[in-house]
Order: structure tokens, then sequence, then C-alpha cells
């Protein structure tokens, strides 16, 4: 034997290649002294909510557990363990009275890693008690950063148009999983294609209120709006330059629809391309000097990309009937869009180095594809039965469909605003 | 009254009573018609020398004679011509009856014929999905037999194994028996010769255990851009790990470090064979991963 480990052997290798898109295990348990108050939710499931609806964790079903841990030293490993569970989070609440009518939560908790039988980190978190929800998707964050190495957008907002009836509309702004929202602006006329600045200050939209499509930018905090582009023909499709000071829109100022850039100030249009075929719904690579856009150039619809230094143009999509609806990940490595095959609109992602497709979700009428602001989730909107208009998310890696209950009615045109500082 | 008696009737029954009637109406219609012509003409004649003076009770008894026996033929006539055309307008009626029943007829039966259609279609719909459900249970039933196929290949390899075990606890109830010198060189030997065709058995195992931790690799938290890490691990004949997995090169991305980590310490334990020998040989390992594919 001595002789045996005096030889040196030179190491067997094992290589492993590729690997599987599989959802990490997580238990969430109940915080001790956490009740349900007004809330319709507990922060546990909230937290358990957000972490599933990436399509990144599984939360384990915990209901027949008997006893649960509020603190990392009272973690049974093994039992945990047993439940195929990688993870623990878990934790306790403290409510206390601040002035007369101010209740403050406190919230102590702990992510616990079962294998190394160890604790990643516990934290402190305070506020004020009706920003319970908030302070559950804060947590939420954390442990999504420190497992997934990408920010957490649970503290994010979202924008949705609501049709009450066909002169009855409002562009709604909500919390990124639909809750508290908050109506910015109801028109008689439709509102359509909403966009949010990325500094997160502004939104742009298409109104009908003159008649005809226009482009109006409203500033979220005050409510004040100004008018972008009220050219000749339809205004549409607003898109912010990633440094929020510029939009790309759509014009049919000349015979049809074509490209422009406009200043956020409505100064200073230019046209991008000059073509005989349609260019529409443009969107900014994270670069800021390339647009991606739909085009019938080729015959059907299908995405392409303009250097606008050179206006240089490259399809980028060949899969499908028609591809449309493009948007680009933050790190500009992902092409989201619409894509047409068999009477069906599905959406799908492209992954720009290999131009691997893969389709998110089965339609037949999903619409309006938008990332969010770490590209890990897609917000869209559906035909709930194939009827009325709804919306929901689903991660990309496609494990992952959810809806977003906003109420009744008709939900639509929805996007994701960014990620606050 | 007579109608629908005759109605309630059998049908040849009426027919032969009206045939008879007839006949007997039609001979007395000949009698009667010759008197009815001979009547007016002496009626006419009467007429023209019709003069206050003459007396004509002969005549009158003549022209009154017929006259009755004109009228009753007539009214008789009248009553078979009503006789007849309530005949005609039975017959008539029972054509249109018999055409309406007919029609009808024709009608249940298309309905019939429709439903057999349908019914058939039904039934080759049925059995349209009948074949689909058979389908889908086929290729069910194909997938079980892979997964049962695969099940088989572990147990051959896990029957290997056994037989692998088999083979060391005869090697050494031979070595305990304590045999002469020689048989111990010459099972050494032996010894020598398994362990040299064993090479195809430590890949064998490599493969097991490549499979093993591959499963657990969470690609999805290493990015999108090809990387590489690799790991040190030193594992006990149980197959768990002692100690920890050592990182010698890191993806430079902390969750797919942890990621593959991870996968690791969950592959436990890892498939290792029984023969001291060959577990020697991958008692320390090398793992090297690229979960998004190849690097260069």
């Amino acid at each position: 034997m001595i002789a045996l480990s005096g030889v040196t052997h030179s190491l067997e290798v094992i290589e492993i290649l590729g690997g599987k898109a599989s959802q990490i295990p997580i238990a969430v348990t109940p915080f001790k002294d956490d009740d349900k108050n007004n809330d319709v939710q507990l922060m546990h499931e909230v937290i358990a909510n957000d972490l599933s609806r990436s399509g990144l964790f599984s939360p384990i079903d915990i209901s027949g557990v008997s006893q649960y841990p509020y603190d990392e030293r009272d973690v049974n490993f093994s039992n945990w363990s047993a439940l195929q569970s990688q993870f623990i989070l878990l934790g306790k609440l403290r409510k206390t009275a601040v002035g007369r009518n101010n209740l403050q939560v406190e919230v102590i908790w702990s992510l616990v890693d079962i294998y190394k039988e160890k604790t990643i980190m516990t934290i402190s978190l305070k506020g004020p008690a009706k920003q319970y929800r908030l302070i559950a998707h804060r947590i939420a964050d954390i442990v999504y950063e420190k497992l997934t190495g990408s920010e957490g957008i649970f503290q994010t907002n979202i924008a949705f148009v609501k049709k009450f009836n066909p002169k009855q509309y409002s562009l709604f702004i909500s919390d990124y999983d639909g809750y508290n929202p908050k109506a910015i602006l109801n028109s008689k006329h439709p509102i359509i294609s909403p966009r949010w600045s990325p500094d997160g200050k502004k939104i742009a939209y298409v109104s009908f209120e003159k008649k005809k499509p226009v482009i109006y930018i409203q500033n979220i905090e005050t409510g004040k709006r100004t008018l972008l582009a009220n050219f000749r023909g339809n205004n549409s499709a607003p898109a912010w330059s990633p440094d929020s000071r510029k939009l790309a829109i759509v014009l049919t100022y000349s015979l049809n629809s074509q490209i422009y850039v406009i200043k956020a100030d409505g100064s200073d249009i230019k046209q991008i391309m000059r073509t005989r075929s349609i260019n529409t719904e443009p969107t900014w690579a994270p670069n800021g000097k390339e647009l991606y856009f739909s085009s019938d150039r080729g015959g059907s619809a299908q995405i392409y990309k303009v250097d606008m230094a050179t206006n240089e143009v490259e399809r980028v999509t060949y899969e499908g009937k028609n591809n449309l609806s493009p948007s680009l990940s933050p790190d500009g490595k992902l092409l989201l869009f619409l894509n047409q095959e068999d009477r069906k609109y599905r959406v799908a992602v492209q992954n720009l180095l290999s131009n691997q497709v893969l389709k998110l979700t089965s339609g037949p009428d999903d619409e309006s594809p938008i990332f969010s602001p770490n590209g890990h989730m897609v917000l869209f909107t559906y035909k709930d039965y194939g009827k009325t208009s709804k919306i929901g998310t689903v991660s990309i890696n496609g494990l992952k469909v959810t809806p977003i209950d906003v109420g009744s009615g008709i939900i639509m045109e929805s996007t994701w605003g960014p990620i606050k500082n | 009254m007579r109608l629908s008696w005759l109605e309630n009737n059998d049908n040849l029954q009426a027919n032969l009573f009206t045939l008879v009637i007839h006949l007997a109406l039609f001979i007395f219609m000949i009698f009667s018609v010759n008197w009815n012509v001979k009547a007016p003409y002496y009626a006419e004649i009467e007429l023209w020398d019709a003069v206050p003076t003459q007396t004509k009770p002969k005549p009158q008894i003549k022209k009154t004679k017929p006259k009755i026996k004109k009228t009753a033929p007539s009214e008789d006539l009248k009553k078979a011509q009503q006789k007849k055309d309530a005949d005609i307008q039975l017959k008539k009626k029972k054509a249109a009856e018999l055409k309406k029943k007919k029609a009808a007829e024709l009608k249940k039966k298309k309905a019939a014929e429709l439903k057999k259609k349908k019914a058939a279609e039904l039934k080759k719909k049925k059995e349209i999905n009948r074949l689909q459900k058979q389908l889908l249970e086929e290729e069910k039933l194909e997938k079980i037999q892979k997964q049962l196929l695969e099940e088989e290949k572990l147990e051959k390899i896990q029957k290997d194994i056994l037989a692998q075990e088999k083979l060391e606890r005869l090697q050494e109830d031979l070595r305990d028996k304590d045999l002469a010198k020689d048989t111990r060189i010459a099972i050494e030997g032996q010894e020598d010769l398994v362990a040299g065709s064993n090479s195809g058995e430590l890949e064998k195992y490599k493969a097991l255990i490549q499979q093993k931790i591959y499963q657990n690799v969470n690609k999805q938290l290493c990015g999108l851009d090809p990387v590489e890490l690799t790991f040190e691990i030193t594992l006990m004949p149980t197959g768990d790990l002692i100690g920890d997995a050592k990182m010698i090169k890191s993806s430079k991305i902390e969750s797919c470090d942890l990621a593959v980590e991870r996968a690791i310490l969950q592959a436990q334990p890892l498939p290792l064979p029984k023969d001291n020998r060959l577990f020697s040989q991958l008692k320390k390992l090398k793992l090297k991963f690229q979960p998004n594919g190849n690097v260069d």
C-alpha cells in the first residue's frame, strides 16, 4: 500500500461538458410572529412567490413540516436535506409602534446552506409596516443576487393599460407582481406602447386623443405631460435610448412607417435609413449605437439591426414565418421577440452568440414581450382562454409562466420599469 | 256518415261496392237518357201546340212522367256524381296521403341514413381517437421500454459490479486458504490480468461519475459566455467526499462556482468500484467543468 501511494499518479480527470437548466430547491419557512393583518400574503409567501416566479428557484413544499426553525442555530440539516432542499430561508418578525400611529416592522432573517451546513447570511431589515411587501421583495432580491449572481427585480414596477370600456382607458403603474396599482393617466382614447425611461423618471406612450396616434412623455412623479411627436401622419413606437436622452420613434411622415431618432425634448429629429420597405418597432442595443427593428424588406416581417453611424443593416432572425417586436437583454446577448409560426404568436428568445432560439410561451396570441431589467424574466400579454387580454411573466429558461393579477378587465400594453437606485 | 263509413271499410270491399253501384247507375243512366232525349221532344211539340183550348192531360202525364223519371235519375246521377266526386276526392286524398306517406317515409329513410352516416362518422372519429390514443400509448410504451432498457443496462452494470465482487471474494477466499506460494503467484498474475483488462471498467466508472455530477450542474447560474472551472475531490470508498471540493480554477462568476460546487456535493455518494485497485485510481479526481460548452 505504501509503495502504491508513493507512486506519483497523474490524477484521473473527468470532464463535465454542459449542464442543465434546473431550479434551486429552497425552503422558505414562516417567520416567527408574522401574522396576516391586512395583507393577503405573509412575508415568507411573498418571498417564495418572488423566487418561484424567477424560474430559477423551486420553493419546496413545507406544509408537512411540524416545526419551523426561526434561528439559524435551530436548523436540522439532515431533515431539510431529506426534503431535497439546498437552502433554507428563515426569520423572525418584530412590530414596534413608533410615535402615535406608525407601526414599524423589523425582520431578522438568515439564508442557510443545507449541503455545507453553514449560514450564508443573517440580515436585519427595518421599515414602516405599510412597506411590508416591499421588505419581503427586498429580502427576495438579496437572496436572488447571492445565489444567482444577478440583481433581483422584485422591487421594480411595471406599467400597463387597462381598458374599462371602449371609451375608458387608464395607464397604471404597480409593483412588478401587480400589487399596489395606481392610475397615472385616464383617457377616453386608447393608450398604447408605454415605455419607461431607463432613468425611471418618465414614461413615453402613444395616445389617440388627437384623433390619430401621437407620442407623449409623462413625468411619473409630477404627472406633467409634454407632447414629443405630433408630426404629419402617425407617430408611434417610442423607444428610449439607454441614456434616457433620446428616443427612437416611428413616423408615417413620408409614404410608410420609417424610423426616426428625436431628442427627449422634441428637438433635433433625424431619419435613420431611407428605404421603400416598412421599418418599425425600433429598440436600442445597450451600447446605444445600434437599433434593432422589424421590417418587411425580405418579404416577411423579420428583425434586423442597423448601425446608426454607418446605416449598415444586418438581418438577425431567420427562424419562423414572421418575427417582430424586438427588445434586447441588458447585456445585449439575448434578443427577445414575437415569433409567428403556424398561426401562433409566441414569445421567443434568441441567443445572439449562438443564434439558438428558445420559444418561451405556447401562444397563440401573445404580445408585447419585454425583458425584466435584469434580463432573467419577460413580461408579456396573452389572451386568457383565447379572449380577454391579460399580462404575465415567463422566466427566460421557459420553466415558469406566472399570470399577474391586476383585477378584471382587459389588461394590455405592459412594460417593465428599471431597477431603482 | 256514408263517407266515414266507407272510409272505415276495407278498401277492396269499398271498391267493389262502388263498382257495382256505378255499373247499375250507368245502365240506369242510359235508359234515363233515352227518356230524357224523348221527353224534351214531346214537350217541345206540346209547348208549340200549347193552346188553352187543348186539353193535354195525357201529354202532361207523359210529360210529368218523364219529368219524374228524369228528375229521379238526375238526382241519382247527382248523387252518383257526388259520390263519384267524393270517391275521386277520396282517391285523391288517399293518393295525396300515400304521397305524403311516401314522402314521410323517404324523409324518415333519409333521416335514418343521415343518422347512420353520422353514427358512422362518429364511429370513425372514435376510431381515429382510439388509434391516436393507441399511438400515444405505444409512444409511452416505447418510452417506458427505452427506460427499461436503460435500467437493464444499469442492471447489467450492477451485475458486472457484483460479478467483480464475487471474483474478489473468490480470490480472497483463495488467499485465505493460504495456498502454496506458486499458486499465489499464479493468482496474483491472474489479478494483474484482471486489472489490466479493467481499463474499460475504469472508463465505465468515470462515465458513471460524470453522469451523476452532470445531472446537477445548473448552467443557468454561469451566464452565457463559455467558462471553465476545475475542482479536485478526494473520495471515501462509500463514494462520499473527504473534506470539501477544492476549487483549483474559478469561473470568475461566484454563483457559477457555487452552483458547480453544489452539483458535486449533491452527487454524493458517487458510484465507485468495489475493486480496491480500481478505487485507488478514482480515489482522487480532477473534475473539469465547461457548463456553457467548449471554451475553445
